[in-house]
């Protein structure tokens, strides 16, 4: 590793998960406060659901507001904005393997629905070509489970009865 | 020109002709064809000849004593290099989280969060120089103790106020910073009262080691427990 200090250790957080540290005491006489050094963070999701082609979701850092994506977006990286919507989300479980009790949750997270001002769109970019054997699985996974619920849906009436009766 | 380092090291795919070691020539073509031509919401991905590649190579992070040498402005170009960078390495890694496979080096965001805690160090040692410079203090407001209106040190965080201490009536009743004549004897009391709770919880303490120490080794003599737990010396007034 190139890194100089230790990474590891109870009391090391990574920059991008620590507090925004309070804004400083402002003091009668001085200058306005003024943010230099900006520690907030977005990264771009792909939307799950259709949706306008003008409409881009980002998680990003939970202490920000809709104002702080808007100027954001718009002064670092010189986008226009409409509009903005935020709403907190909770983490998944994880669960154990193979007892299924909920081992630990994942971190809440905030999700902003940014809508692209001055008539522009995006689409979110195909960066894979090919579906890992990963994916596949998953995909495979996911049908079989859909057919399952269809077929437990089409004898829901009968749920009581042993499975050869029905 | 030292500033496009970052930039430079994701660069290195483009130029794969040149060698390592005229890194001078090197750095004045990356000068003329650096990606700020690669606005919008694309700055958020990483270039297209690094998608779906198992390895991306790239530098080290910024060093302190090489920031030090840096202006304030170049300081502050530089953070939002970096910010972006650690933007578009997030939305890379869970694009790939979400399709299910392992994203190329992850150290790239590792080193982008160190040259970023670097330069904030390198930004605090100069804001307090200036302060220290300027009104003889380092400009960090801590709290501080107080003596309130029964007497007694408290710890008080520094709040934002519109009327100074001294001629707020209101915080002058609440904090007087003094001692009265009618208080001294209740100091005294609140004092003997603190004082026997310190010595009951030693007194208690050294209880529970001793009854450990019996569990454990049951014919112990009473020298060898007197020696390992001594009795508390006696507090004075």
């Amino acid at each position: 590793m190139h890194l100089t200090r230790i990474l590891t250790g109870r009391s090391w957080i990574p920059l991008w998960k620590r507090k925004i540290p309070p804004y400083p005491v402002y003091v009668q006489g001085n200058p306005q406060n003024r943010i230099f050094l900006p520690m907030f963070w977005m990264k771009m999701v792909k939307l799950e659901l259709n949706s306008p082609p003008d409409f881009v979701e980002f998680i990003v850092h939970p202490q920000m507001s809709k104002l702080d994506v808007k100027q954001y977006l718009e002064k670092i990286y010189k986008i226009q904005v409409l509009n903005v919507r935020t709403s907190l989300r909770q983490g998944k479980d994880v669960l154990h393997p193979s007892e299924g009790y909920i081992i630990t949750r994942e971190d809440d997270y905030k999700v902003a629905f940014v809508q692209l001002g001055d008539g522009r769109t995006f689409e979110f970019p195909n960066i894979f070509i090919d579906k890992s054997p990963d994916e596949k699985d998953m995909e495979l996974m996911q049908k079989m489970e859909v057919r399952g619920k269809k077929k437990y849906e089409k004898q829901y009436d009968r749920a009581s009865l042993p499975p050869w009766f029905r | 020109m030292n500033l496009l380092k970052h930039v430079f090291c994701r660069l290195q795919n483009f130029n794969s002709i040149n060698s390592i070691n005229n890194g001078i020539k090197r750095i004045n073509q990356v000068f003329f064809s650096t990606s700020q031509s690669r606005n919008g919401l694309m700055e958020f991905f990483d270039d297209k000849l690094n998608w779906g590649m198992d390895k991306v190579s790239v530098g080290r992070p910024w060093r302190v004593d090489e920031l030090r040498i840096k202006s304030n402005e170049d300081l502050h170009k530089l953070w939002y290099v970096l910010l972006k960078e650690r933007n578009m390495l997030m939305t890379m890694e869970e694009e790939y989280k979400r399709k299910l496979r392992a994203f190329p080096s992850p150290e790239r965001i590792f080193k982008v969060e160190e040259s970023m805690e670097n330069l904030q160090q390198v930004v605090k040692e100069r804001n307090e120089a200036y302060n220290v410079l300027e009104t003889g203090t380092t400009g960090e407001h801590h709290p501080r103790y107080v003596k309130n209106f029964l007497g007694l040190t408290v710890l008080k965080q520094p709040r934002e106020h519109i009327i100074p201490e001294y001629m707020n009536k209101k915080y002058k009743l609440l904090y007087p910073n003094r001692i009265e004549k009618w208080q001294v004897k209740y100091l005294r009391l609140h004092r003997e009262k603190m004082l026997f709770r310190y010595r009951y919880q030693k007194y208690q303490l050294r209880k529970k080691r001793l009854r450990e120490l019996k569990d454990a080794f049951p014919y112990l003599a009473d020298e060898v427990l007197e020696e390992h737990v001594p009795e508390p010396k006696p507090v004075e007034f």
